[in-house]
């Protein structure tokens, strides 16, 4: 009889899994289909919102179903069987089972899913030669140890601010570390423009090219932080400067 | 059955005779066999009777599901306005506007990217010393500013409006760079601030932002740190 019981709740959570969130019909947005799960732990706590600062309200039992409405981050708001809605952890949901009794797989992101992942983009503050610079990257991976990059930034010195664009390519040997040496190369330009107080005629532009060393650093979930040194070769009208550089930055990869 | 059984039992026992005994022990264990055989035949007989039954309600039902995990919808991408008001370092007060998008990271963690334009007035030095004195032209009075900040909610909670009606609320710290164009010029520009959100929907927030920027300028006086408040309100929309 259990197990018809059982039988009957899970039709019962099949038949209403294509209720999507009254919430979001109103917005539009909308989700077609949720995926319903049966607790498989004594029981799941519900808080109230999507953090652990939040008030556990209610507990869905075992052998029950919810119903999975959406995530934010690694928090899970899910309806219990007598309608409430409120936000369960994914750590909780890992004690749950999908209706064919297959132990559920949540979409949970890992140090593994960064050396598998090919698409970045980040941010990066420092310094060339004491004159203070940020940059914008946007990266592709397209073998496990051989990335390439665009960057675009601005310098900020006394006298002029830069913007600059090139394209690095990053050798990453050792990703299975949690600290990933990796080698640049890079090639680009410097664009020029002089500061009110500085009088100068056609500041103009410059071409560069660059090496560095640095590392990255697997911070959690979809982040990596990133430490460089790197040099700049800058071609002048009769001549090679050589500039130093470091630089960190967040990479957030996808 | 339990007197037939002492009958037999105990109405046999002044005559014991080990043949005896141990044929109509199996008689009797051949008698109980077939009772417990007959009575769990029937329990299985009631369940089979459920379980055909179960079967055929299932089999219709049971399709392989589209649905999967991956396909839960998240709202860790947002796009929002605000407004409020700017005071530039020397140069007075003034409206700003601006555009923001974000990216809830963690819990913990968000990432903000932010655009605003402002409008300097004239300083008090301008103001005093009549209409020909201008340090800056009409187009360098443009304040611009772009930065990317990393946010930390340091204090989740919840708004508590009615009895009945609860928001969800971060207060938040943010802190990082940019640029800001001012005075005709690019300027490295530190931002330091706090802010304080009410998630409405979790499609919707509602947020006051307190922001310093922070930046060098030689407009006024050669190298002087200027700190620029902002205080502004806006909303964002998560998707």
């Amino acid at each position: 009889m259990k197990y018809l019981m059982r039988v009957v709740l899970l039709l019962c959570s099949v038949s209403s899994e294509v209720h999507s969130n009254d919430f979001f019909d109103f917005t539009g947005i909308g989700t077609a289909d949720t995926v319903v799960l049966e607790v498989a732990e004594p029981y799941i706590e519900m808080h109230t919102g999507p953090g652990r600062g939040y008030p556990v309200f209610n507990v869905v039992e075992q052998g029950e179903t919810i119903e999975i409405l959406k995530h934010k981050a690694s928090w899970y708001k899910i309806r219990s069987p007598d309608n409430k809605t409120g936000w369960t952890n994914a750590s909780q949901l890992a004690h749950t089972l999908k209706p064919t009794g297959i132990p559920v797989d949540l979409p949970e992101i890992n140090h593994g899913d960064y050396l598998k992942s090919s698409w970045r983009i980040g941010f990066t503050g420092g310094q060339i030669e004491g004159a203070n610079t940020f940059s914008i990257t946007a990266g592709y991976r397209p073998l496990s140890w051989l990335g390439t990059e665009l960057e675009w930034g601005k310098i900020f010195d006394n006298s002029v601010t830069s913007d600059f664009y090139g394209v690095n390519l990053l050798m990453e040997p050792k990703t299975n570390w949690l600290v990933t040496p990796y080698v640049t190369i890079g090639a680009g330009q410097f664009s020029f423009n002089s500061r009110q107080k500085v009088v100068v005629e056609d500041a103009g532009t410059a071409d560069y090219l660059s090496a560095g060393i640095g590392a990255n650093y697997y911070i959690g979930r979809n982040f990596v932080m990133r430490g460089e040194y790197r040099w700049y070769s800058v071609s002048t009208d009769d001549d090679r400067v050589g500039l130093n550089s470091w630089r960190i930055g967040l990479n957030i990869f996808f | 059955m339990e007197n037939w059984l002492k009958h037999i039992l105990l109405g046999r026992r002044d005559r014991p005779c080990l043949a005896a005994v141990f044929g109509k022990s199996v008689v009797l264990l051949s008698m109980c066999w077939t009772i417990l055989t007959v009575s769990a035949s029937g329990v299985n007989a009631a369940e089979a009777v459920d379980k055909p039954a179960a079967v055929q309600v299932i089999t219709p039902e049971v399709k392989p599901r589209e649905v999967s995990e991956a396909d839960i919808d998240d709202e860790i991408f947002g796009v929002g306005v605000y407004a409020g008001i700017l005071s530039i370092d020397n140069f007075g007060s003034e409206p700003v506007y601006g555009v923001s998008a974000m990216f809830h990271a963690t819990e913990d963690f968000f990432l903000q990217f932010n655009y605003a334009v402002s409008q300097a007035d004239k300083t008090s030095f301008e103001e005093l010393s009549g209409e020909n004195v201008n340090l800056l032209t009409s187009s360098e009075r443009d304040y611009t500013y772009y930065n990317l900040l990393l946010g930390y909610n340091i204090f989740p909670g919840e708004v508590f409006m009615t009895s009945k009606l609860t928001f969800n609320s971060d207060f938040y710290l943010v802190a990082g760079v940019g640029n800001t164009e001012f005075g005709g010029e690019d300027n490295f520009t530190t931002t330091l601030g706090t802010g304080y959100r009410i998630v409405l929907r979790d499609w919707l927030t509602w947020q006051i932002d307190f922001r310093d920027h922070i930046f060098k300028s030689d407009i006024i006086k050669s190298d002087q740190t200027t700190h620029n408040i902002e205080l502004s309100t806006g909303v964002t929309l998560f998707y």
